[in-house]
């Protein structure tokens, strides 16, 4: 949009003034009744993302004494400390791990409860909605209730393992127990969600290609291999792309659960940002690591996505 | 569909089928039933050795005690739930009359070039970048304009942070409803944006609600926001207030669990009503629900 188009906008009674004119508008009043709609959404979007991120940049190019207050100009001090920070590589690499281990059992279990869910019926529409219900609640509470049951001397789970003769576990204390209660966390709150995308994209497809593979001889699982999948590939990458920008940035399990530990066992990019900026006041860290993160995502993502539209051409 | 299901499994295949689909509901339903069973047993009988799968002396203490219970005139649950209220409504209001011009212009006016599809695709940018991002530099803006601790800054955040989500989704509803009819409106005098408030609206309706109940959710949600602009117990929504109760020094965890247990009622209900329109409110629209 340009700068004339905005400036006409501010007008608030255009849209009356052109009434009167045409009865069937033209294509030129469209468009100022189109930019007219668009403003304040693009407005709101830019004081609350590009004003910010500009801040962070100003921001990450200064410096801070320990109550954090503003005290000069740093030049690319902030960098050079996160860049060679290992703390900042190991988050880097936890988050990735995560996300990784998380959404990859998400599309797993999320497609195989999909083919078995893809009856019609009234029982499976209440079935799927309890199925679901996890996806819906705040990620916080969900954090809460595995923080409950995985206490190392009154939680459930560990009262259920010394009923059948196994040891107590310290699920939260140990670095790779602490790690993988957080995955499973995940997946337990985010695979209905993959689960409900896939079967909305099993259930749209055609049903030809499945006749025909029967009438061919295909067995089940050929069926499902060479026939499904490859229909399916673009939905696939859509859960993909969804889940793993939201896994890329989970902080609120790591807030409750462990707040990162033991040690640093279990602190991501968002976690050690927080940490950072609220508790140490090191905002200069916190924002030149929140920037690089910023490019990894903007990478990761647009990889991503460009698999989506590749995908969904060559359909 | 059933594209799958015409060719008879083996009983083999039947068993083991059934096998995952009753261990994943009972992975997916116990961690609930669990939560709410804790916040109806005594703290003895949820502190001794012995756990038990269903509470022996049921209890409302957590809920009503007039000391301890949530809903007790000192405990400050019920004003997190009334915030929370507060901010969810008021920002998904604001959010559904800004989003739903916008999501009508990209979804009906071709603009010059790809204009249409760039301008949609920056929206949904905007929704991509981690909040983590954003809220160190909006804290700093937010102590700047005094608006720290006031459901203000929420309002203005959150309505900002939803509304890519709503835009995309209303602009995949508005697709579904025939351009025809608002023309034929024009045909007889009105002018476009009275066919698209008159015509395009009340068609979408259901649109609308679903789209209003997920802005809903997602707000009732947040966390992070709400940790770091809000301080003061008094302004606090409900995950950030109830965070509170377990950094204390003491987890008093059937207090906890009946705050956790009231706070997803709404939640529950509300997503039985949008269950038809899950798909497309996960995907933004992105995928056909």
């Amino acid at each position: 949009m340009n700068m004339k188009e905005v400036a006409f906008m501010r007008v608030p009674t255009n849209h009356k003034t052109n009434k009167k004119k045409t009865a069937a508008p033209g294509l030129s009043n469209d468009r100022r009744l189109a930019g007219m709609l668009l403003t304040p959404t693009l407005l709101i979007l830019a004081l609350l993302t590009l004003f910010p991120i500009g801040y962070t940049i100003f921001i990450s190019f200064s410096s801070f004494d320990t109550f954090g207050k503003f005290t000069g100009f740093a030049g690319l001090d902030n960098y050079l400390k996160t860049f060679t920070s290992g703390v900042f590589w190991s988050s880097i690499y936890i988050t990735l791990l995560f996300t990784a281990l998380a959404v990859g059992s998400q599309i797993f279990l999320g497609f195989n409860l999909a083919l078995i869910m893809s009856k019609d019926g009234k029982a499976m529409k209440y079935l799927r909605w309890l199925l679901i219900i996890p996806m819906m609640l705040s990620p916080l509470v969900v954090a809460i209730v595995f923080k409950l049951m995985l206490n190392t001397d009154m939680g459930i789970i560990n009262y259920m393992l010394q009923g059948i003769g196994l040891p107590k576990i310290n699920f939260l204390g140990e670095p790779v127990m602490a790690f993988l209660s957080l995955v499973v966390v995940d997946i337990w709150q985010w695979t209905p969600m993959v689960f409900l995308i896939i079967l909305a994209g099993m259930q749209a497809l055609p049903k030809d290609p499945f006749e025909a593979a029967d009438i061919d001889g295909a067995s089940k699982f050929q069926t499902i291999r060479y026939v499904m999948i490859p229909m399916l590939k673009p939905i696939l990458i859509v859960a993909l792309v969804i889940r793993t920008m939201d896994a890329l940035r989970t902080f609120d399990q790591v807030f409750v659960l462990t707040q990162g530990g033991p040690g640093r066992a279990t602190e991501t990019v968002s976690f050690l940002m927080y940490r950072q900026a609220m508790k140490f006041s090191d905002f200069g860290f916190a924002t030149a690591g929140l920037l690089i993160v910023l490019v990894i995502t903007i990478i990761i993502s647009s990889l991503l996505i460009k698999l989506m539209n590749s995908s969904q051409s060559a359909n | 569909m059933a594209v799958l299901t015409q060719k008879p499994g083996g009983w083999r295949l039947k068993v083991l089928r059934a096998s995952f689909l009753t261990s994943t509901i009972i992975f997916v339903l116990f961690p609930l039933y669990w939560m709410i069973i804790t916040s109806f047993k005594t703290d003895r009988e949820l502190f001794a050795d012995k756990q038990t799968f269903f509470p022996k002396n049921f209890t409302w203490q957590h809920y009503f005690d007039p000391i301890e219970g949530i809903f007790s005139a000192n405990n400050p649950f019920v004003g997190f739930f009334v915030n929370s209220t507060i901010v969810a409504f008021a920002s998904t209001l604001l959010c559904l009359t800004i989003g739903s011009f916008s999501a009508y212009s990209l979804a009906r006016f071709k603009m010059r070039g790809k204009r249409n599809e760039r301008i949609s695709f920056l929206i949904l940018t905007a929704r991509m970048l981690p909040p983590i991002v954003i809220v160190v530099p909006l804290y700093l803006i937010m102590q700047q304009l005094g608006l720290l601790n006031t459901l203000w800054a929420m309002l203005i955040v959150y309505t900002g942070f939803n509304l890519p989500f709503v835009v995309w989704m209303l602009k995949a509803f508005f697709e579904e409803i025939p351009e025809s009819l608002e023309e034929s409106a024009m045909i007889d005098g009105s002018s476009r944006f009275m066919a698209f408030i008159k015509i395009v609206l009340p068609l979408a309706m259901p649109g609308l609600v679903a789209t209003s109940i997920f802005t809903v959710i997602l707000t009732w949600n947040e966390f992070l926001f709400a940790m770091f602009l809000l301080n003061n117990t008094d302004v606090m929504t409900l995950p950030a207030g109830i965070s509170t109760f377990i950094t204390q020094y003491k987890t008093n965890w059937g207090a906890l669990t009946a705050a956790a247990t009231m706070s997803i009622l709404p939640v529950l209900i509300f997503s039985f009503m949008v269950q038809k329109h899950l798909v497309k409110g996960m995907t933004m629209g992105a995928v056909k629900g």
